[in-house]
């Protein structure tokens, strides 16, 4: 049975995360010749993504989607189901395989049409336990510059094991990105909301996400003599993931909000293991954040994408990093509540859907493409 | 800002400088090298875009006299198409006045510097690399320019980038001289080869022509009856057909596709028969040694050949005696070759050690210098005022084809030693070749088809079958033959069958007759080798006859498929 909010042919929330309830919701939907489904699924109960793959490509219709830890649904959150999209578009979804591999290949884009609909936007869905994803990024942005707006997240199940997870009508893939061109105009807010606690510190040793030494000690130590002070308990193996996940690294960007990056385990020889690469000798700060810094960053990402003319026919895609969601626990409504009561102005079909992702990707609509961590994005696509 | 923001400010400036200029210099890759450092200030001052320009004229491959400036990285490429820009562009004059400024859109001078596409806004930081070029870096959001201390804090990390640009520039310029250095050696071997080669078609012509003007003059003469007989002129135009024809078979010998008549020699009797035949044609001078092994193991090889080869190297070196009264000693003997021996020969098919039969030719002569060894073997190579002619060209086509191996050491004023070298075999004595024929009896009647496409050939054969009181039919190619074959077959005893025909080939031909009469006795011929005949086992040819066709070898030939002729028609 599918229920579509908001009543639109053009979104579909399916209850149920089976191949044929997923099929029955988006043949319900208006797919029109440009039409392109986006096809979010949240990772609870195991969905069959190769039975959603094979029950989609019935339809005549160019798809693509991912497995998330949870979606965004207005001002809630949900951890199953799935989440249907149709947006217009004119070029294929993009298939990026192999990105465990340094010499990953990116195959042949067509230059996208920006004299029609101005500057078209990206939606970018990676594996989010993959190796690799700055440079794609970096390789997508040396590709296509910003002649597209980039938006995503990395795509995955919490429990940090890898598998498949990304899609398009030809199957499902691990360490793979799919990007889905949507030809429609769009805005963004990044924000994380995490403040300076010591720094700069250098990452004088480190490959891909691990970071071996810092400020040419070994990287625990320094670490851990930094957030002692702020712990209730002493810092162990065990309990890393629960105490770091407040004290998260952010990489230095002149004139924005560090990138941050999530250390999430230690490694044997005092490495520590991160969601996303930070690169040799990266100038860093070590971060600390309260559930008011990071509510009020949410409100201020809502409030940048409110610049300027009020856009016409406008929809909120959020992208929102499932670690926020452990943070701010039961306060995290309290973040989707202040986002949903800012993009409201924007009148009744700005419902902010979205997902809650491994790291969140944006291009900040200007600069570089940036994987991000512990960041919220929202997107308001229009036109 | 309080002093401790101050410190932390300075800190986190410095640790970025030191991120920065340890992106720098990372390849030696110009492209490599730029992408390393701009993608880190990309990321680090969030900036859309950067490139790096550089004079043409030192782009690697470029005119050292090319005007303007090229861009040799952008990134993101698509937003800079523009590749070059002239001397006079306002951007270049900006640069050569400041060492790095800044421009914001909506400045005066924004346009002047703009050189990429879709730029609406923000503001570019352009700093000069040295003398080599310049860096654009853009911030697409910014609304106001660079600073000056904003730009200062990148100053000397730019410099230093500089110096790596021009390291990379310098780098990809040694390549490049390295590239052309190269081709340039090719060049000049594909000039020599052709220099070669005009030797080569000059000398053939050369001799040809001088032959020709024999036979012309001869058959004039014979033609005006000065000589009531006529044989004077017709003897001088047999010996300029029958050098023509040696001369032929020296060129087959230099391309190694002579026909080997290969059988089981020992390379001391051959050079003991060679030095009798040279006797009288060696300078009276030269003083013979001859230091020749007994027992030697066997060779296999065309005695003919051989004998050729032992001539040619004695004759040359009694001639390098020059004036003066010298010596020439001649030896064989047996030898095992390592690879490393074979080192410094020309080399034929085999280049395999092992065991090796050599023959040693050594003069006390004039010896040969460096320059001269180097074209020793080309054809028509010569360092003498008269003569001309494949002479060591064809010696080194017959040591190939042998498989074998042949040096040449010497030293000006002191002498030559050519060594050659050929396998050795270990095997019997084969069965001789039984003769095709002989012309024991002339008195034979026959009919023959003779078939070549070309028209002098035709008439001489036909003329000469008739001479010996055969019928003569006649053919211009395969198809002609073997519809007259088809009409008369009963009636014709041999067909004489040319290789190379139009419309239809002799191979063709041969396997058509064989269809009309399978017992029908065809002779080949060509003017190629007997290689080409020979490799026809299926049906094989009652004989082959290389061309020019001797009337001896014609009528042995024809004679023995007469005779079979007739011992089948008595059965």
């Amino acid at each position: 049975m599918a229920h579509s909010m908001p009543a639109s042919k053009h979104v579909a929330r399916v209850r149920s995360s089976t191949p044929e309830a997923i099929r029955a919701a988006a043949a319900e939907l208006d797919l029109g010749p440009r039409a392109l489904l986006t096809v979010l699924v949240a990772e609870k109960g195991a969905p069959d993504l190769e039975g959603i793959v094979a029950a989609l490509r019935d339809l005549d219709v160019e798809f693509f989607g991912g497995l998330f830890p949870g979606l965004i649904e207005g001002q809630s959150h949900v951890d199953e189901g799935a989440l249907l999209i149709v947006q217009p578009s004119d070029t294929p979804p993009l298939l990026i395989t192999g990105l465990h591999d340094a010499d990953f290949e990116i195959p042949a884009i067509e230059p996208l049409d920006t004299t029609a609909f101005g500057t078209q936007t990206a939606f970018v869905l990676v594996d989010g336990l993959t190796a690799n994803v700055s440079r794609l990024l970096a390789e997508l942005h040396g590709r296509l510059g910003n002649t597209v707006h980039y938006v995503g997240g990395g795509a995955g199940s919490l429990s940090l094991v890898q598998r498949p997870c990304v899609f398009t009508r030809n199957g499902v893939y691990q360490d793979a990105a799919v990007v889905g061109f949507v030809a429609r105009q769009s805005r963004f807010g990044v924000r994380h909301g995490w403040k300076q606690l010591a720094g700069p510190i250098v990452a004088t040793r480190s490959h891909g996400n691990v970071v071996q030494e810092l400020n040419w000690r070994n990287a625990y130590e320094v670490y851990a003599e930094t957030i002692q002070p702020y712990l209730d308990e002493a810092l162990t193996e065990d309990g890393f993931f629960d105490a770091t996940k407040g004290f998260p690294f952010g990489i230095f960007k002149e004139g924005l909000e560090d990138v941050v990056r999530d250390p999430i385990a230690k490694g044997a020889n005092g490495e520590l293991l991160c969601v996303g690469e930070v690169p040799e000798n990266a100038v860093l700060n070590i971060l600390r954040g309260d559930r008011t810094s990071l509510i009020e960053a949410a409100a201020l990402a809502a409030k940048d994408c409110l610049v300027g003319d009020p856009p016409t026919d406008p929809s909120v895609f959020v992208v929102d990093c499932v670690s926020r969601t452990l943070f701010l626990e039961d306060d995290f409504e309290r973040e989707l509540a202040v986002v949903g009561e800012h993009v409201a102005e924007l009148g009744a079909s700005a419902v902010p859907l979205g997902i809650l992702s491994l790291g969140e990707i944006s291009s900040h609509g200007q600069g570089l493409v940036e994987f991000f961590n512990k960041t919220i994005v929202i997107a308001v696509l229009h036109g | 800002m309080d002093e401790q923001s101050r410190v932390t400010e300075i800190l986190r400036d410095l640790s970025v400088l030191y991120e920065l200029s340890l992106a720098v210099g990372r390849s030696l890759e110009l492209h490599e090298n730029c992408d390393e450092f701009l993608r880190k200030v990309m990321a680090r001052k969030s900036l859309a875009f950067a490139s790096v320009w550089v004079r043409a004229s030192q782009v690697p491959g470029a005119e050292d006299d090319a005007p303007g400036y090229r861009q040799v990285y952008a990134n993101p490429a698509f937003r800079a198409p523009l590749a070059s820009i002239g001397d006079d562009h306002p951007l270049v004059a900006r640069v050569m006045r400041e060492p790095s400024f800044s421009v914001a859109f909506g400045d005066a001078a924004f346009e002047d510097v703009v050189t990429e596409q879709g730029v609406d806004g923000g503001a570019f930081a352009i700093y000069r690399l040295g003398t080599t070029g310049f860096l654009k870096l853009y911030a697409i959001a910014r609304p106001t320019a660079f600073s000056a201390i904003e730009l200062s804090k990148l100053r000397h990390v730019v410099d230093q980038f500089a110096v790596s640009v021009d390291g990379c520039l310098d780098h990809a310029r040694v390549r490049a001289a390295e590239t052309r250095r190269r081709a340039l050696e090719r060049q000049m071997l594909q000039a020599q080869k052709l220099e070669g080669l005009g030797l080569l078609a000059g000398g053939i012509a050369h001799d040809f022509n001088n032959l020709l003007s024999v036979i012309l003059g001869s058959v004039e003469l014979a033609r005006a009856g000065t000589d009531a007989n006529g044989d004077a002129e017709l003897d001088n135009v047999e010996e300029a057909a029958s050098r023509a024809a040696d001369l032929c078979s020296q060129l087959l010998a230099y391309a190694g596709g002579a026909h080997l008549a290969t059988a089981i020699v020992d390379l001391s009797e051959v050079v003991l028969e060679t030095m009798r035949l040279t006797a009288v044609t060696v300078s009276k001078k030269a003083r013979m040694q001859q230091r020749l092994a007994q027992h030697l193991p066997a060779i296999e090889a065309d005695r003919t050949q051989l004998l050729q080869v032992v001539m040619n190297l004695v004759t040359n070196a009694s001639e390098a005696l020059d004036e003066a009264t010298g010596e020439v000693a001649v030896a064989t003997g047996s030898i095992r070759v390592t690879a490393r021996d074979l080192e410094g020969y020309h080399l034929g098919e085999a280049r395999r050690p092992g065991e090796y039969v050599y023959l040693d030719v050594i003069d006390n002569g004039c010896g040969i210098d460096a320059a001269t060894r180097e074209r020793l073997f080309d054809p028509f190579f010569t360092t003498k005022f008269t003569g001309r002619g494949l002479g060591l060209a064809a010696v080194l086509g017959i040591v190939r084809s042998h498989r074998g191996a042949i040096r040449v050491a010497s030293t000006p004023g002191q002498g030559t030693r050519v060594r050659v070298l050929f396998p050795a075999v270990n095997a019997e004595q084969p069965e001789p070749r039984a003769p095709l024929g002989t012309r024991a009896d002339t008195a034979r009647r026959g009919t023959i088809l003779i078939v070549d496409d070309e028209d002098s050939v035709r008439r001489t054969l036909g003329r000469l079958v008739e001479a010996e009181g055969l019928d003569a039919l006649v053919a211009a190619h395969g198809g002609e033959a073997v519809d007259v074959f088809r009409q008369r077959w009963r009636e014709i005893d041999v067909v004489l069958l040319d290789l190379t025909m139009p419309v239809m080939g002799g191979e063709e031909a041969f396997a058509a007759m064989l269809e009309i009469d399978p017992r029908a006795r065809v002779i080949l011929m060509s003017g190629y080798t007997h290689l080409e005949g020979e490799r026809l086992t299926n049906p094989r040819p009652a004989a082959f006859l290389a061309k020019p066709i001797r009337s001896r070898d014609l009528f042995d030939a024809i004679g023995q498929l007469l005779d079979e002729r007739g011992t089948s028609r008595a059965r």
